[in-house]
């Protein structure tokens, strides 16, 4: 792929961390009236869009960073490879899905997980050697969606059926648990505990959430 | 963080001047070299290559190489405006500067 349309897509995703990212727009506006009052001649109006472009910048210096730390590890030459610009565009994408508003944040975190499976298609050696750290970010994704989505969606991992609830004790297979992170607060919660299905004898780690009548022991 | 306080708490005033300094020089740096040639022997020129060079080091150390140079230096600026707050706020932290009320 040309290196070009590698540019207008990390462009494309800093200007957009820069205008949706509210919380960090409302930080660094503060900051800047804060630290560099007199830069923009006290104008509100240009604060604000300078501080949408820092925030912006910083988006895409931090992207930045594994794939400068990848290049140093490997010895890339003068240039980039273009597994480093994929590792940019990636970590910029992670940051897309990374909310700070209700609003904004599903939409964001709907469209890096459309995007990043985009780079599972490409099937050259160069971007094999990088699939795991890949698959790394698309599983954060996925687990930041159904996290988003009240778990109505279904991480289903190659080779294992899909399983949406697990009991306590059981392994948790979910992106969350692979990744040692804590499961939602409804699966957590201590009032709730499973059931096995009555169907199925013996089925206990298909079990259904119910609303416990008395504390487990 | 008025004038009055500035002999008080020169700790924080002292590094986070020089950072400002860096941060505005290296924008100097980026406007001059819009009419300025890269090799030139301008004083004002070298004065900003020699003193913002250390830091565009140090941006080029964890920026891609595809980056241009001026998209180095202005990494530059925005490392450099958000070590100011991060200095600010370590600051806070700490209760080394007085709390806004």
């Amino acid at each position: 792929m040309d290196r070009q349309y590698y540019y207008i897509a990390i462009a494309f995703f800093g200007m957009i961390n820069g205008l949706f990212n509210q919380v960090a727009l409302l930080f660094a506006v503060l900051h800047m009236q804060i630290l560099a009052p007199a830069l923009l001649f006290g104008s509100t109006g240009l604060t604000l869009m300078f501080s949408s472009l820092m925030v912006s910048t910083a988006t895409i210096i931090l992207g930045g960073i594994p794939a400068a730390i990848y290049e140093r590890i490997t010895g890339t030459g003068e240039e980039s490879s273009e597994v480093s610009l994929w590792i940019w565009l990636a970590r910029l994408a992670r940051m897309f899905g990374v909310s700070s508003s209700k609003n904004a944040g599903s939409i964001r975190a709907g469209v890096s997980s459309i995007f990043l499976p985009i780079c599972f298609h490409r099937k050259d050696r160069l971007f094999q050697r990088t699939s795991q750290y890949f698959e790394h970010i698309l599983t954060i994704c996925i687990a930041d969606l159904r996290h988003r989505c009240g778990s109505r969606l279904t991480y289903k991992p190659l080779g294992e059926p899909a399983i949406s609830r697990w009991p306590r004790g059981c392994r948790n297979p979910t992106p969350r648990g692979l990744l040692g992170l804590r499961t939602g607060s409804r699966a957590s919660s201590p009032r709730l505990r499973h059931r096995a299905d009555p169907r199925r004898p013996g089925s206990a780690p298909r079990g259904r959430l119910v609303r416990a009548s008395h504390p487990p022991s | 963080m008025s004038g009055g306080s500035l002999y008080s708490y020169w700790y924080f005033h002292l590094p986070n001047f020089v950072l400002a300094a860096l941060m505005y020089t290296l924008l100097g740096r980026v406007l001059l070299g819009l009419i300025v040639q890269p090799d030139s022997s301008n004083y004002i020129w070298r004065f900003f290559c020699r003193f913002t060079d250390p830091v565009v080091a140090a941006v080029g150390a964890v920026t891609p190489k595809d980056a241009a140079p001026v998209v180095v230096w202005l990494f530059g600026v925005v490392w450099l405006f958000w070590l100011r707050v991060l200095l600010l706020h370590a600051f806070l932290y700490f209760g080394a500067l007085p709390r806004v009320t």
